[in-house]
């Protein structure tokens, strides 16, 4: 073994130690390889291969010690067949559309799909695919997808493709935009567009062409995947990193997998900023790079508030950062920060040591962050900090210590929960505490606190636009804005919330009727 | 029963999956396939080996035996590609991870050795390290960071792998 070659092996297993790369999802790679080998057992049923045949295809000489597991592969592919036998019979086309069961076995054209199937709409027409059950698809020309009749799945490969769900719910993911899927409901209509929407250059005579092949001219477009989901009618639900979130009739959504890998490019530059210490603010120089810093920061909290994966791509350069206890206080505040915005137990556990050495530099949001998630030492420092505390920050004080285990702060919610959403035109501190109490709540198994704010703030919102008064939509837009980070989030905190509601929900200019009705509409389905 | 026998079947695919998805990735793209290309080759790899399960194995002799199916599988597509030369350095890579990975503990020793001996680096040595291989910076742009140049950088991160070469040869011994 040469050195070179060690060289080369341990650079390879570094990267995968200091930067693993994100492969595809072992779940959906789980389920693709089941698909895939559905569909091999329905097309090997006609032709079944003798075990001797396969075994030389594979090694190039027959092993008899297969013999009993290609029996044993046979009574799977009977079973298999039974099981395929007594499902709905699949798709019907409008046309004929471009067919493989396999990744690597040539397209050909057919009008009906019965097993989980690579579908290619060539032609200048869109198909229509209709099930038994009454399910109705629509590929645009140049469309390419996977879809599965049993499972009832399809994931998007490039164009446009519309659902119209019937009985059980259907469910489409997308190729390159991450782990984002939508599930289509009974009575549900959504229209998923995948751009580039370009069909990829290529002879769909071509008796080579293979799902492979296509997919590998589809990444030679190298454009940067986008996902629209429009929904057409009913409820749509939209799976992601951050959680489910409910998308009514008329609503719309981007998933853009080009936005996601600029924000982690953005976010390391920024966060190699960040980590550097600063000389104090001397004179005018100092006090603009301070600022500037600030600026910076504020900025890459925002992406990885946003972008799930932008945290997991700075996790293990903080995770560094913190281990190794060499920054200086002031970056050392600001990586625990980033720290605790992270779900990750092992980010938590490096904060947690972090306090350890220094609890001095851990300020109110801190162990606000610490004391929700139970973390003793910083819940007795939290407490201490009541006495000293005025107005409804004591609100979100007690949620968080309430959320953390403190019995004795338990109690303290009620006073909070009593807060009537009409009033937060006078004082949106008091909506804020009542947010807070109620996410306390539900973070210790009481939901109906949740439920109930959801209620009265959907109630709310329709006096104030029915009122029709400037102030009052932008009163409603602001509580709403609220809703949708306390009623929306899977798992509300209390750290730091006004940058957390911020990031739930983006700015949308002037808020109208419409809009607002419509928001509230989704809040109240959520 | 069917549904049964093949939600156990879905299973067992899940749990072989879990296994061994992230090791042969690895694997493949060690052998010089590209990201995309290891993905695609990785489902290829299952599909053909659940397509024609093999005499029960323990779990390394089962990665040893996916790895050799995924070798054939990106050789095959080498060939399509008409690039026959790869197929001697391929070999040469394939033989390096067998050695030092390839054992019955699928490379875990190694990976941890690797650990406990980037611990033991300085800061300094162990930023060089996060900045080359974690944040996949180019030589030259470590040197800015570190502070030195270009040639600096690559003598710094010629001797950190020769160190930790040692260090991860004497903790395996």
């Amino acid at each position: 073994m040469s050195a070179d070659v060690f060289d080369r092996l341990l650079e390879h297993v570094l990267r995968d130690e200091l930067a693993p790369a994100a492969p595809l999802p072992t779940a959906e790679l789980a389920t693709r390889i089941a698909a895939a080998l559905a569909g091999r057992s329905a097309r090997r049923a006609a032709v079944l291969t003798s075990p001797a045949t396969a075994a030389r295809r594979a090694g190039g000489r027959a092993r008899r010690r297969w013999l009993p597991y290609a029996i044993a592969g046979a009574a799977g592919v009977a079973v298999a067949l039974t099981w395929l036998a007594a499902q709905p019979s699949g798709l019907t086309c409008s046309r004929a559309v471009l067919l493989a069961t396999t990744a690597d076995q040539p397209f050909t054209a057919g009008t009906h799909v019965a097993a989980p199937s690579f579908a290619w709409c060539i032609g200048d027409v869109p198909v229509e695919l209709t099930g038994p059950d009454g399910t109705a698809a629509s590929a645009a020309p140049g469309t390419a997808f996977v879809i599965d009749p049993q499972r009832r799945s399809a994931r998007l490969l490039a164009g446009a493709l519309e659902l119209r769900g019937r009985a059980a719910p259907w469910r489409i993911d997308a190729d390159g935009v991450g782990e984002v899927a939508i599930v289509v409901a009974d009575g549900c209509a959504v229209r998923c567009i995948l751009t580039p929407e370009a069909s990829p250059p290529t002879d769909p005579t071509d008796p080579t062409m293979t799902p492979n092949a296509l997919r590998a001219r589809l990444r030679d477009l190298a454009a940067p995947a986008t996902l629209t989901v429009l929904v057409l009618a009913g409820t749509a639900e939209l799976l992601t990193a951050q959680g489910p979130a409910v998308l009514p009739a008329g609503s719309s959504r981007t998933i853009d997998a080009g936005a996601e890998r600029t924000a982690v490019a953005r976010a390391r530059e920024l966060y190699e900023q960040v980590r550097k210490e600063l000389p104090p603010a001397n004179d005018e120089a100092s006090t603009v790079a301070r600022k500037d810093l600030d600026e910076r920061f504020h900025e890459l909290i925002g992406l990885a508030l946003q972008q799930p994966a932008v945290v997991t791509a700075l996790r293990p350069a903080i995770a560094q950062d913190l281990a190794g206890g060499r920054l200086g206080a002031e970056p050392c505040a600001r990586a625990v920060q980033l720290a605790l915005l992270d779900e990750e137990p092992r980010m938590f556990s490096l904060a947690t040591r972090a306090w350890e050495q220094h609890p001095e530099r851990f300020g109110l949001e801190e162990q606000i962050a610490l004391t929700e998630r139970g973390f003793a030492p910083a819940r007795g420092k939290l407490r201490e900090s009541l006495a000293q505390m005025r107005g409804v920050q004591v609100g979100r004080v007690y949620a968080a210590l309430a959320a953390g285990g403190d019995e004795s702060a338990r109690p303290a919610l009620g006073r909070f929960l009593r807060a009537d959403v009409a009033d937060a035109g006078r004082d949106i501190q008091r909506f804020d505490a009542r947010c807070y109490a109620a996410a306390a709540s539900q973070q210790l198994g009481d939901a109906a606190p949740m439920r109930e704010l959801r209620t009265a703030l959907v109630a709310q919102v329709e006096t104030w636009v029915a009122s029709g008064d400037p102030q009052q939509l932008a009163l409603a837009d602001s509580c709403l804005q609220r809703g949708e980070y306390w009623l929306g989030s899977q798992q509300p905190r209390l750290s730091w919330p006004d940058v957390r509601v911020r990031a739930a929900s983006p700015q949308r200019g002037t808020p109208d009727a419409a809009s607002l009705r419509a928001r509230a509409t989704a809040l109240a389905a959520k | 029963v069917s549904s049964t026998a093949l939600q156990t079947s879905q299973d067992a695919i899940a749990a072989l999956v879990q296994q061994h998805h992230a090791g042969l990735r690895s694997y493949l793209r060690w052998l010089g396939a590209a990201g995309d290309v290891a993905d695609d080759l990785v489902q290829d790899t299952f599909v053909a080996a659940l397509a024609r399960p093999p005499v029960e194995r323990d779990p390394a002799a089962t990665a040893a035996w996916l790895r050799t199916v995924a070798r054939h599988l990106l050789l095959r597509q080498l060939r399509t590609a008409g690039r026959r030369g790869r197929a001697v350095e391929l070999d040469e890579a394939a033989a390096a991870w067998e050695r030092h990975l390839g054992g019955a503990d699928d490379g875990e020793a190694f990976r941890a050795a690797l650990r406990a001996c980037l611990t033991e680096l300085t800061p300094r040595q162990g930023e060089a390290m996060r900045l080359r291989y974690g944040d996949d910076l180019p030589v030259a742009a470590v040197g800015e960071r570190m502070g030195i140049g270009l040639a600096g950088a690559e003598t710094l991160l010629r001797r950190l792998r020769a160190v930790l070469r040692a260090c991860i040869e004497r903790r395996l011994a």
